[in-house]
């Protein structure tokens, strides 16, 4: 098992140092129509998936601080409302 | 030439024969109704009944006309994935035990037709509501206590998007004295009221934060089937109401690009995997949003063709989260972990699901997502644009990588089940087909489209810009795996105002409002009391009531009162079996006669004297 997860990593990595030439390649070759200046950018579109997902996770484990509450949360609630009622009767 | 019928009829009355049905006619049947269906709308779009849009199917409302034949290329592209998409879902279904799913099933994809082919609001209206109540049942039909709960909720969401839907409708008809359902002019003042209204309601339909948290929260808690109907239609219908009404406002394109970002957001910290597709779905439809929002072709295209595939790959996730529901019993990630050990077709079929919806070259969403980004880059959007390539690799993220990796692989949790019944694997495989098909071969997609389609997908840029995206993003999880760790938790979202407001506002009702109307109510009751006893014996009554004053008056002059003792007696006599002092009989027959004398003179007069 471990063999092959290392194997996976491996066509992994290759197929990201891949990605990474062909793109070089194409934005030397290809000028199309882009819009935007940085289109423009070696690499652009792996880095800004790279930073983006990046970004997207820190974002949310931070907002996670506050949001993540543990499951049983809304029972809870639930029922210290209820205990408040039958207090008050 | 024949009458239209009404794809969304044979639906609708077709739900009706279900409960008579058994074994294996009901599922004859049951597959064969998105059949039928589905050639009705090859012959409406040849023109077997007469040159669209119709004329007939129309039905007189007051001074207004009810429109239910509306088809254009727009409402036919929705139509004609509504069908296919049923046909995958009910041969899904087929292992649902309780028929009343199959029947509130057929009604909800029966009106959902029946509000893309509407012409005008009043009919639109009243499909929306038949759709958000027979979807209601989808969710309730899982019986566990949870669900119930989220139903209820769901519910009334639901019916406040409903009335304020209504409200703009009705203030819309009173302003331009029609219903028919065309684009809304942009604009800004009271007077465009009735629009912002109509785009609250049709907001709230299609899950744009802050009044989305009704998806997050019931569509996780529906049956293992029904949560694969929900994915697809009520957002779906809600886009394509969008589509129609409101291209080309500008607020939908911000709306859009937000609601992209805050579905990936809230889809990385959940743990329970339907709720990760359920934000996944606000994330894809955000895409759509902006997509209405640029309103060039190009972008009505890409959100018509987005919302075709999205209900394939989408429906496909959901089918296959179902499958893991319905095998396991278990939904959340802690829970689950490599499946792929013994449910390969399931996860093989997750994974066509994931590559398509991360618009990974070969698959659907390829050949479609990528028209709403190209409309935004057209439209010279900058910023808009690199949310939208942000929420493409947080898509690769949370639906790509995320759902099937902890469902699927990751820590192997010791489940051991095997694949899902036949008919789960077929409906699966039927997605997965269409989904490599129209990633491969999207011409059939692009023949339908509202729109000219001059967009050619597969160039090499593209293809080589989307492959170093989607695999930087995966590397991205890979490298922040530890921080990705699953836990058993919820996340709070926008409904929980809502929740707490709604908690405490019945304590309110049911402690300090029900105390103090337990004050006035004793109050009340001594004031009737008081003429309860008054009215006992009021001669005695009266002469009490006098001494007491009197007592009361004098007290300080002279404490022991004679009058007061006198009063005294009397109460006491008051209260005992005899009462004192009586008017006789003859008092009240003398009343008695009064009153007729003086109503015979009445009688008499009338007329004479005075009318």
């Amino acid at each position: 098992m471990r063999v092959e997860k290392g194997m996976l990593f491996c066509i992994f990595y290759i197929c990201l140092a891949f990605c990474a030439f062909a793109e070089m390649i194409v934005e030397m070759h290809y000028s199309d129509y882009t819009p935007f200046w940085w289109q423009k950018i070696p690499f652009f579109y792996a880095i800004s998936g790279f930073l983006s997902c990046i970004l997207l996770i820190l974002v949310a484990k931070g907002l996670g601080h506050w949001l993540k509450k543990e499951e049983d949360y809304w029972k809870k609630r639930e029922s210290l409302l209820k205990r408040e009622e039958s207090h008050g009767e | 030439m024949a009458e239209w019928l009404h794809p969304g009829l044979i639906f609708l009355l077709g739900a009706l024969l279900i409960p008579i049905l058994r074994g294996k006619v009901k599922s004859a049947y049951l597959i064969s109704l998105p059949i039928f269906a589905f050639i009705d709308l090859l012959l409406t779009t040849k023109g077997v009944f007469g040159d669209i849009p119709f004329a007939t199917l129309r039905l007189k409302f007051g001074d207004y006309t009810l429109i239910f034949g509306r088809v254009d290329n727009l409402s036919l592209v929705f139509g004609y994935i509504f069908v296919i998409a049923c046909l995958c879902m009910i041969i899904y279904a087929l292992n649902e035990r309780k028929d009343g799913i199959f029947v509130s099933a057929f009604i909800y994809v029966g009106s959902a037709i029946g509000v893309v082919f509407a012409g005008d609001l009043i009919s639109l209206y009243i499909f929306w509501e038949i759709m958000a109540f027979s979807s209601l049942f989808l969710i309730w039909y899982r019986g566990t206590e949870e669900a119930h709960k989220a139903g209820f909720r769901y519910i009334l969401w639901h019916l406040f998007g409903g009335c304020v839907l209504l409200a703009g409708i009705i203030m819309y008809a009173q302003a331009t004295g029609s219903i028919v359902f065309n684009a809304f002019t942009w604009g800004l003042g009271w007077d465009y009221l009735p629009s912002y209204l109509i785009l609250l309601g049709f907001s709230l339909n299609a899950a744009v934060p802050p009044i989305h948290a009704w998806l997050s929260d019931a569509y996780p808690e529906a049956t293992y089937s029904g949560g694969v109907f929900l994915s697809a239609f009520t957002t779906k219908t809600a886009v394509y109401t969008m589509l129609r009404g409101f291209p080309g406002w500008h607020i939908l394109i911000y709306l859009g690009a937000m609601m992209t970002i805050y579905g990936i957001i809230y889809a990385l910290l959940e743990n329970d995997s339907r709720r990760i597709l359920a934000y996944s779905i606000i994330n894809q439809v955000g895409f759509m949003i902006a997509g209405a929002g640029v309103g060039t072709p190009l972008a009505i295209n890409g959100a018509a063709a987005h919302a075709f595939c999205h209900i394939l790959y989408k429906g496909l996730l959901w089918m296959s989260a179902g499958s893991v529901l319905y095998m396991t019993g278990r939904t959340k990630c802690t829970d689950l972990g490599g499946l792929y050990k013994t449910m390969p077709l399931t996860t093989a079929f997750c994974m066509v699901g994931a590559l398509s919806i991360s618009a990974f070259p070969l698959f659907s969403g390829f050949t479609s997502k990528s028209m709403t980004i190209e409309a935004v880059a057209e439209a010279h959007l900058g910023i808009v644009w690199l949310v939208l390539i942000a929420a493409s690799a947080g898509v690769f993220l949370h639906a790509g990588i995320k759902f099937p990796y902890f469902v699927f692989f990751a820590k192997d949790s010791g489940i051991r089940v095997r694949d899902p019944p036949l008919n789960q694997i077929v409906g699966m495989g039927i997605a997965s087909f269409l989904c490599i098909f129209l990633g491969v071969y999207p011409v059939p997609l692009y023949a339908i489209l509202p729109y000219h389609v001059d967009f050619t997908p597969y160039t090499l840029p593209h293809v080589v810009e989307t492959l170093s995206l989607l695999s930087f993003s995966g590397l991205a999880f890979f490298l922040c795996l530890p921080l990705l760790k699953r836990t058993q938790t919820i996340s709070l979202d926008t409904d929980w105002l809502f929740r707490v407001l709604g908690m405490r506002f019945i304590w309110f009702c049911e402690r300090p409002l029900i105390t103090f109307a337990e004050i006035i109510d004793g109050a009340l009751r001594k004031i009737a009391d008081f003429f309860a006893w008054f009215a006992n014996n009021p001669a005695v009554a009266s002469r009490m009531l006098v001494a007491l004053t009197g007592a009361i008056v004098f007290k300080p002059f002279n404490p022991l009162n004679e009058k007061y003792k006198r009063d005294l007696d009397e109460l006491k006599r008051v209260y005992s079996d005899e009462v004192v002092h009586r008017m006789g009989i003859g008092t009240g027959v003398l009343l008695a006669l009064i009153f007729f004398t003086l109503y015979l003179f009445i009688y008499l007069s009338y007329g004479v004297l005075w009318r």
